[in-house]
């Protein structure tokens, strides 16, 4: 019997350390359907570009069931929480999300072979002048507060080098679609929804400016 | 003396989730090149890598930040 309930004890405990917070949670890696319709014979260097990151912070919870001492107590551990874990309470589109974005983008290039090979590069110095240099630039991501379930705008901008040429240069506004405080949509399923989009509309760009004539 | 036994384990393991769950509060969270510890463990290798390139080109263009 004790071991049944240590065994408890234990696999509570290690449930209660396993919960990944909803705000640290990241998006899976995306994935392009549709066929690609270029393939350039030229290498593509994918430059990442960050620019400012607008997050928003989940409201307190209080609990007025717990009478006046369990609210001090709940609002001092929910304080302490917050200044030890300011991670768990911050939806941002930030790094993380950012970095999955990219390594999908190239991916989805390198397995449809859409250039002869692509290079993910964070120093646009490092780009050689005969490859093509593709900068995705996060211009602002912005997470809207908790009334509006968290959902992420996205202003982004696509930037297409070749040689001499003009630059070709396009900007993205997406917004992830289901922003109602009623929604149960999570939090990582509105980076993958926004995400998506913009990868969808980063394609299609580029392949305006295959067809262009580059 | 039986019920006395359950009361005794029941404030046992009340005591060890309220301990449990102060020791995870005061603990700071970890920051791995700006990403949180929690977030950084769902990455791949191949993320987190450029993660890291990317702040170190940061780091080298903003010396003093």
């Amino acid at each position: 019997m004790k071991k049944v309930y240590y065994l408890f004890l234990c696999s509570m405990m290690l449930t209660l350390a396993a919960c990944t917070p909803p705000a640290q949670q990241v998006m899976p890696p995306l994935t392009y359907s549709n066929q690609i319709a270029f393939h350039d014979s030229q290498k593509a260097d994918l430059y990442w570009q960050t620019g400012s990151q607008v997050s928003s912070e989940a409201p307190p919870t209080q609990d007025y069931n717990d009478g006046i001492g369990g609210m001090i107590i709940n609002s001092v551990v929910n304080n302490e929480m917050r200044s030890a874990h300011p991670g768990d309470f911050t939806y941002t589109y930030g790094k993380a999300q950012q970095a999955v974005f990219m390594t999908s983008l190239k991916n989805t290039l390198v397995e449809q072979h859409a250039f002869k090979d692509v290079e993910l590069i964070t120093d646009p110095k490092a780009a050689k002048p005969q490859d093509v240099l593709i900068t995705v630039n996060f211009k602002e991501t912005r997470v809207l507060g908790h009334e509006k379930n968290y959902q992420i705008i996205l202003d982004t901008e696509l930037t297409i080098k070749n040689g001499n040429k003009p630059p070709f240069k396009r900007t993205y506004l997406v917004e992830s679609k289901d922003s109602s405080v009623f929604s149960t949509k999570s939090f990582k399923d509105q980076q993958t929804d926004v995400s998506q989009q913009l990868l969808n509309k980063v394609i299609a760009g580029m392949t305006q400016w295959y067809t262009q004539g580059h | 003396m039986l019920k006395n036994n359950k009361y005794k384990k029941a404030s046992f393991a009340l005591l060890t989730i309220v301990f449990s769950l102060l020791l995870t509060a005061c603990t700071p969270e970890q920051n791995i090149r700006g990403v949180p510890a929690t977030t950084w463990q769902q990455l791949t290798p191949e993320q987190k890598q450029i993660i890291i390139e990317q702040s170190y080109q940061h780091d080298i263009e903003n010396p003093s930040t």
